[in-house]
């Protein structure tokens, strides 16, 4: 007797993600903080000044028909000096001075809460710690500290008694470190009045993962372009948190991306680097990247810290 | 139903006796764990004939480690199998539930209840209520950081709700007056309870008392070889030491049990099987005590006088 | 949920844990979802027939730690286990850590996120003998374990009882089931493939297949509906051994056997979420062990025990009213 040829479907609901449509490259025209913002005009203008060049030879790298655009991150999560209505106008007419084009204005805000979704708390539970040698599963992972790290801290108390903790010094080790240590200790949040408080290179590295179009709730992505073209309001949140401000932009998302940006911003910025080696993408999302790049022909990174660039520099 | 063990002074037999009645109520058909949170010093591997775990378990992922986050699960060891005096040295018996011991660490020492490790009892405590009918918590000797954690887990959970607590002490004045001191004294049970939430008069309900060592001046007679004069002079002794329970809150009505004297436990501590009773070593009595103890444990009559 | 496949010079390996959830009635399917939000923002997948069952999406561990052997050999291995739970009829909870242990390119130890890229995949450096792997995490009694995953799929039980969806009022309490399984992939040259499977004194069930099937999630789910049905039959035994039906003790009897058939008898349904291909190592099994065969008598034993019960009870009424006519 031969057996019927059955197709057993066994869950009735696979998990569906949404497509993001994605450019080529999604190019960082810097980031400043609100304090930069407010030494006015003349500092912005210097600014794009600054990295206009390198603004010309990424966009000569990508010639149409590659998609490129370009992003502005504010930041109006650590402090709300400066109201959009006087702000954003000044930053537009700077950046156009300089030959430069804004497309997208991203709320910093926006990565630590998002409507109803915190994309810093959904990039958070993705973690996975960097293992020094010798995790087996019978550690619990670091990060669930608030930190994560790139190596074995050797002076981080181990014994039962942590006050006893007092053996000699030994150096940290570089986790897979080859011959040499550089050794990474990642602030994620703190707790100053009792509210969670997201860092930096958190809310950073939640942002490139944003212009990666690599996140999403419940198979939807957290945030999504909204055009704006009337006046810009006085306070940031009656502000979308990812603003379209020109017409016919190529997408927000991208399958990589670049940030010019000023030396004083690579510490972050490693400690981003840092924090995206240990973050696990949705493996339905990485699937379907991956499949929109092939249909693209986008040779595209395995990993995600291999789809990020950065240009550092002070003006030369 | 959780099961804590406690008493004020050390050598009461507390563990000795928890891991026997543990032993007896897993015969009765219940699954049984039994925690050692006796951190000073970590012995139900010995009681239980778990050689490797004489003074708490090596592999660095006991309770205590567990509690202060080092390991992401606490080790266990399943007795029926692991022991290596009898029972441990056959199968389960038929009709017999699951008896596992979750050891503390050698070399343990105390610890501090900082909230994450409340968390983490609870957490525990809630896993194996799932899947234990009974859970024994044996605390050490005296006030500890672990009876706090204990105290401030149960107040606070409400779905660890069927909580009872063991006060051992054995049947002399100092440690009579010790155990009513650790119930209801400054900075006892009953205090440190209503101060982590609990309510002082349900926490009192759920407290009783067990004597150790009793000698029973009518049956031991023959076994201690006592002359008649010794004999009455304990019986003035006994009825003096039932005076003062009395007064000081451990009269009949808070005891649920009354464990004599046996030669087993004197000079080892260890499990005591129906085989010892019948090769006479043990003693029938300190057999019949453990199990109707055990048996007692949710048996309302015992709970309801107060 | 992207899956390793199997291919040779590879072997997966896993535990799992099965036990009741703490709560006094079935989780609706809603509750379920919330309840395996394992990973947040990332989708539970769920199934309303042929019985409720649910899967969480899965979450990531890295190690850097010696592979498992039988005798003792050290060779290193880099890359993640993953965990997931799921939940079946509402009430019986199963979590399973797995990996799927492939050659590296290279000799040494990679930047973390390439290991990222391969979730559920640890690369091992060096020369691994798949067999001597294989039998000392699922064949043999004092194996080199090296790999803790049976842990995390402990712990993650504990993470889910503690939900506030439960309300701890089990109407059973049942030990967790524990299983770990080694899987090879051979080359179809018409061998039946290996299969071993060793019972633990302390109960842990250990199983080993080596079997032509390119998908190492339709092998899992075989082994977890297998560790299923095995920690229903073993449960609902001890429950009749400890009912002693017979013995006269009614209270007793109904006190153990009557949430068993409340809650539990009507979960047993073999293969429900096994893919077709595999029924038959799902049978062979069954020929083995007498799964069905022990369940079905089980089952007889409790249904007549039931009937003969209502008979007394029956006829006691009976003879009292005659009594007092």
């Amino acid at each position: 007797m031969t057996e019927p040829e059955l197709e057993v479907d066994v869950l009735t609901s696979q998990p569906r993600v949404e497509r993001v449509p994605r450019s080529h490259l999604s190019l960082e025209l810097g980031h400043l903080y609100m304090e930069d913002l407010l030494d006015g005009p003349q500092a912005l203008r210097r600014h794009f000044a600054q990295i206009s060049p390198w603004a010309g030879f990424v966009r000569a790298r990508h010639p149409a028909p590659l998609r490129v655009s370009t992003c502005f991150l504010v930041d109006d999560y650590f402090s709300q000096v400066a109201s959009p209505k006087k702000l954003v106008p000044e930053l537009l007419e700077a950046a156009h001075d300089a030959g430069l084009g804004i497309d997208y204005l991203v709320r910093e805000s926006a990565c630590a809460c998002a409507g109803d979704v915190s994309p810093a708390e959904l990039v958070l539970g993705r973690i996975v710690s960097d293992p020094p040698r010798g995790s087996n599963g019978l550690r619990p992972p670091v990060h669930m500290t608030g930190w994560v790290s790139n190596s074995r801290d050797r002076l981080r108390p181990d014994g039962l008694d942590e006050a006893l903790a007092t053996r000699p010094w030994r150096p940290p080790e570089q986790n897979g470190a080859r011959s040499h240590s550089i050794c990474m200790e990642v602030q994620l949040w703190d707790e100053p009045d009792g509210r969670r408080r997201w860092s930096c290179a958190l809310l950073s590295a939640v942002w490139q993962l944003l212009r990666l179009g690599l996140l999403r709730h419940q198979g939807k992505p957290v945030i999504s372009p909204e055009r704006w073209t009337g006046e810009y309001p006085d306070r940031w949140e009656d502000l979308p948190p990812l603003v379209q401000l020109a017409d016919g932009a190529q997408p927000f998302a991208a399958f990589q991306t670049v940030s010019l940006l000023e030396t004083r911003f690579a510490d972050v910025e490693a400690a981003v680097r840092t924090i995206l080696d240990q973050v696990s993408i949705d493996p339905a999302v990485t699937e379907q990247t991956a499949a929109q790049a092939t249909a693209q022909k986008v040779d595209l990174s395995d990993d995600v810290v291999g789809r990020i660039s950065h240009v550092f520099s002070d003006g030369l | 139903m959780l099961v804590i063990a406690t008493s004020d002074k050390g050598g009461t037999g507390r563990s000795v006796t928890t891991c026997n009645v543990a032993y007896r109520r897993a015969i009765q058909g219940d699954d049984v764990c039994y925690l050692d949170f006796d951190f000073g010093s970590p012995t139900a591997g010995a009681i239980f004939g778990v050689e490797r775990m004489t003074h708490g378990t090596q592999a660095e992922d006991g309770l205590h480690r567990y509690l202060q986050g080092k390991t992401v699960t606490p080790g266990y060891v399943d007795i029926w199998s692991e022991s290596r005096r009898p029972p441990g040295t056959g199968p389960r018996p038929t009709g017999a539930g699951n008896l596992v011991l979750y050891p503390g660490d050698l070399g343990g020492g105390e610890f501090t209840a900082k909230p994450e490790v409340i968390e983490r009892c609870a957490e525990l405590l809630l896993l194996l209520q799932s899947q234990f009918s009974v859970i024994f918590i044996d605390l050490s000797a005296g006030r500890s950081h672990a009876a706090e954690m204990i105290l401030t887990v149960t107040a606070r959970e409400k779905r660890i709700s069927d909580t009872r607590w063991l006060v051992f002490h054995r049947w002399t004045r100092q440690h009579i007056s010790a155990a009513a001191d650790l119930v209801f004294e400054e900075r006892g049970l009953l205090e440190f309870g209503h101060l982590f939430g609990h309510d002082r008069d349900e926490l009192r309900r759920r407290i009783r008392f067990v004597r150790t060592a009793v000698i029973d001046p009518k049956i031991d007679q023959g076994l201690l070889g006592l002359r008649p004069e010794q004999e009455a002079w304990l019986r003035q002794v006994d009825k003096g030491l039932n005076e003062q329970a009395n007064i000081a809150g451990l009269g009949r009505t808070s005891v649920i049990a009354t464990v004599p004297v046996d030669p087993v436990l004197q000079w080892r501590e260890q499990l005591i099987t129906d085989e010892d009773v019948y090769a006479e070593i043990a003693n029938e009595t300190t057999v019949d005590a453990f199990a109707t103890l055990a048996a007692n444990l949710d048996e309302p009559a015992a709970w309801s006088r107060l | 949920m992207s899956s390793a496949t199997a291919s040779e010079g590879t072997l997966s390996i896993g535990e799992i844990r099965t036990g009741l959830l703490g709560h006094s009635s079935q989780l609706s399917m809603a509750e379920t979802v919330r309840l395996l939000d394992l990973v947040p923002g990332e989708q539970v997948r769920h199934a309303a027939y042929p019985r409720a069952y649910a899967v969480s999406p899965q979450r990531l561990a890295g190690i850097d730690c010696f592979m498992p052997s039988r005798s003792g050999r050290h060779v290193r291995g880099v890359g993640t286990f993953a965990t997931r739970a799921t939940l079946t009829g509402g009430l019986i909870v199963q979590t399973c850590s797995h990996t799927t242990l492939v050659p590296s390119s290279r000799q040494y130890r990679r930047e973390w996120s390439h290991y990222l890229a391969t979730p559920g995949v640890v690369e091992y450096l060096g020369r691994l003998r798949l067999d001597d792997a294989a039998e000392g995490f699922a064949q043999a009694e004092n194996g080199h374990l090296n790999i803790e995953m049976g842990r995390t799929a402990e712990s993650t039980v504990f993470n889910l009882q503690r939900s506030r969806l439960l309300d701890g009022k089990q109407p059973l309490h049942a030990p967790l089931g524990r299983w770990r399984w080694a899987l090879q992939p051979v080359r179809d040259n018409g061998d039946p493939g290996l299969y071993r499977f060793t019972v633990l004194p302390e109960g842990t069930r250990l199983i080993r297949l080596a079997v032509v099937w390119p998908d190492v999630s339709d092998l899992l789910d075989l082994v977890e509906d297998l560790a299923l049905h095995d920690w229903l039959l073993d449960f609902v035994s001890r429950q009749i051994e400890r009912a002693r039906p017979g013995s006269g003790d009614l209270d007793r009897t109904l006190q153990h056997i009557g949430p068993v058939i409340d809650h539990l008898l009507h979960h047993w349904m073999p293969k429900a979420r096994v893919q077709p291909g595999l029924y038959g190592l799902w049978d062979a099994f069954d020929r083995f062990q007498g799964l069905t065969r022990q369940w079905d008598l089980t089952i007889n034993r409790i249904r007549d025990h039931v009937a003969l019960n209502s008979l007394r009870l029956v006829l006691r009424t009976e003879s009292e009213w005659s009594g007092l006519g």
